[in-house]
């Protein structure tokens, strides 16, 4: 094991037994894990991570017994109405660093009306997920991502501040309105790693002072695999001095079904750069919906249809001009301290800028299945399966053929977890 | 002079035997439009200067699992409500409706103080924390009230001394208007458990109560 390894472990045994010390209160609360598992891959293709075109994190080669990643999430109380998040994280695969995934503070003042207003301040995740719901940003439900989560993991976040104002609806028994806003820089690379490697489907999560590897070869673009180290994009990096924003709106009602619908535009200017990374434009739409069915079942839903573009201007398009959609449906039910979860997904990536569909394209489904056991309170093991299917070419020749792979590619992934958690949240 | 002591105490007792209400019950079930029970529905009689309750009169709010426990409570003005917040997480109760206006930081491992209601009205329960959760505490100018049960079921005792005019009140945060003036004491009084006087009330949609689902999250999502 790498030395970062023990000394993450080893730092999570020490916080936890402060966690254990301090659990008479929760003024200091402490969340995390230690994730290892098994993955049994089946792809041709070498993974986006390690300059290839797979959308797995571990391909075929860097399967088997892996430490997977190690977090903690620190939620102080600062006064009644302040407190303060941070979430700490450390992948173990290409890049071996302990880095921050969030660091915020809330402020919630007490309402004085029926209109509740609450804000952020820092870095965090955007509001989006209705599937990363746990410590960590990981999720309840399964041991990877949606490619929609896969990707906002990846390269976005809020570096800004989030201002929302909750009410419930008068006279409308348990309905709840939620209007949401935020103001937000640092992150004016986001929409590379998509157009580069296309939808993927993981659990990694970029921290905000790390670099995310990508492939040599493009998903989307003509290649030039000159055989240049596999290049880096730093996504939270303010190039262009402009800020982006996104609102929100959320109802629901009661822990019963909630809806919720965001634009997104991070207002780059496409033609700014720095270094050797350029200000990609992204703008999206984004909804989400979370809904409680008969016989326990539990339904998730999110879609995303937007555009990400960076370079020069050339008149029809710039030099990378992508339009990209993707939705997941999931499926949960738990069974005591059993929990089975099946979710598909439909993903799309197409060049805005070739009218004569030579470059690729990313059309595709993932398939998953997945089970979760709560053994006991730190102890939990899982199984999961993936299936990842995609179309490269939108006619029979493209570049993605033209470069000897095939033009739909099938990658499949089982993976077998165990997870011991740490902390003293009591939840 | 004990001779006289004696007499005043008989008085005594004979007037606290008065006082309490065991001379009269009523069993009401309260129903809506479509004659099926509305459960949770507060009723009960309004009495003209009935006073402040006893110093030592409490009840009790609990949070459980991110709710409040029970979700609709009704106290006589002056009353005492603890919230001992049982649940694993800290709370921060607030309501903000006035003249009962209050906030209550309740966290885990801490004194849990109490609150006097000396104002009769509606207190609407929120938590600072969790935004979903919603409580109702119905403060009455009255000793005699009850909360439906989920047949729509709920027995009321007074004083015999209660005129047979003094009106029946039905309250929820299901109702279409509010506090309806229902019926008279004299209707309801004597009515028992195999024939209770049925309250007909017009709700906004059938109450169906929040049942806590385990499969999701739903804070903050």
């Amino acid at each position: 094991m790498q030395r970062w390894s023990i000394f993450a472990v080893g730092l999570s045994l020490c916080l936890s037994g402060i966690a254990a010390l301090a659990n008479t209160t929760d003024t200091h609360r402490i969340e995390g894990a230690v994730d290892a598992s098994f993955y049994a891959s089946d792809s041709d293709l070498a993974s986006w991570l390690r300059g290839g075109a797979g959308k797995l994190r571990f391909d075929e080669q860097h399967d088997g017994i892996r430490l997977n990643r190690v977090f903690v999430d620190y939620t102080g109380r600062l006064s009644p109405t302040w407190s303060g998040k941070v979430s700490l994280n450390a992948n173990n695969d290409v890049a071996e660093k302990i880095d921050v995934l969030e660091a915020f503070l809330e402020w919630r003042p007490i309402p004085r009306s029926a209109w509740r207003f609450r804000s952020r301040i820092g870095a965090f995740y955007p509001r989006l997920s209705v599937e990363n719901t746990a410590a960590g940003w990981s999720s309840p439900y399964a041991l990877s991502s949606s490619a929609i989560n896969s990707w906002i993991g990846e390269e976005l976040r809020t570096i800004g501040a989030e201002v929302r104002i909750v009410n419930d609806l008068p006279g409308l028994k348990d309905q709840q309105l939620v209007l949401e806003g935020a103001v937000f820089g640092f992150n004016d690379p986001v929409g590379a790693t998509l157009t580069w490697h296309g939808w993927a489907a993981h659990d990694r999560q970029t921290g905000i002072f790390s670099s995310v590897p990508m492939p040599t070869v493009s998903t989307i673009a003509p290649w030039d695999p000159s055989g240049e180290p596999i290049p880096k994009s730093k996504p939270f990096k303010e190039i262009d001095n402009r800020p982006g924003f996104y609102v929100g709106a959320q109802w629901q009602l009661t822990r019963k079904v909630l809806v919720k619908a965001h634009h997104y535009d991070n207002h780059a200017d496409p033609e700014a750069k720095s270094g050797a990374d350029y200000a990609w434009r992204t703008w999206f739409d984004h909804v989400a919906v979370q809904a409680a069915l008969p016989w326990k079942v539990g339904l998730l839903g999110q879609w995303i249809g937007g555009s990400t573009l960076m370079g020069p201007d050339l008149g029809l398009w710039h030099v990378q001009d992508v339009d990209f959609d993707a939705s997941y449906l999931m499926l949960t039910r738990a069974f005591g301290k059993h929990r089975f979860s099946f979710r598909y997904e439909w993903f799309d990536l197409q060049p805005f800028n070739d009218p004569m569909s030579i470059t690729n394209q990313d059309k595709g489904n993932v398939a998953m299945l997945a089970w979760l056991y709560q053994v006991q309170k730190n102890w939990r093991v899982g199984a999961e399966w993936l299936q990842i299917r995609s179309t490269h070419c939108q006619t029979d020749i493209c570049f993605w053929s033209l470069n000897g792979l095939p033009r739909k590619t099938n990658e499949s992934q089982l993976q077998v977890s165990l997870r011991w958690s740490f902390g003293n949240s009591g939840e | 002079m004990i001779v006289l002591n004696k007499s005043k105490a008989l008085l005594l007792s004979l007037l606290v035997a008065c006082q309490t209400y065991a001379g009269v019950t009523g069993k009401v079930q309260v129903i809506d439009a479509a004659g099926l029970p509305v459960p949770d529905a507060v009723v009960y009689l309004e009495v003209i200067d009935s006073g402040l309750a006893s110093p030592d009169t409490a009840a009790i709010v609990d949070q459980i699992d991110k709710q409040f426990v029970p979700r609709i409570t009704v106290v006589q003005t002056g009353t005492r409500i603890d919230f001992p917040n049982r649940d694993s997480v800290s709370h921060h109760v607030y309501s903000f409706a006035n003249p009962n206006s209050f906030e209550l930081p309740l966290y885990k491992g801490e004194a849990k103080p109490s609150v006097h209601f000396d104002h009769a009205g509606l207190v609407t329960l929120g938590c600072n924390i969790h935004d979903s959760m919603l409580g109702y505490i119905l403060v009455v100018d009255s000793p005699h009230f009850a909360v439906t049960d989920h047949d729509g079921m709920a027995e009321i005792a007074w004083a015999a001394k209660l005129t047979v005019d003094a009106p029946v009140r039905v309250w929820s945060p299901d109702l279409a208007n509010g506090n309806v003036l229902i019926a008279k004491v004299g209707d309801i009084e004597g009515a028992t458990g195999d024939s209770p006087l049925q309250l007909a009330v017009n709700v906004l949609q059938t109450g169906t109560a929040s049942i806590a689902d385990s499969s999701l999250s739903w804070d903050e999502y």
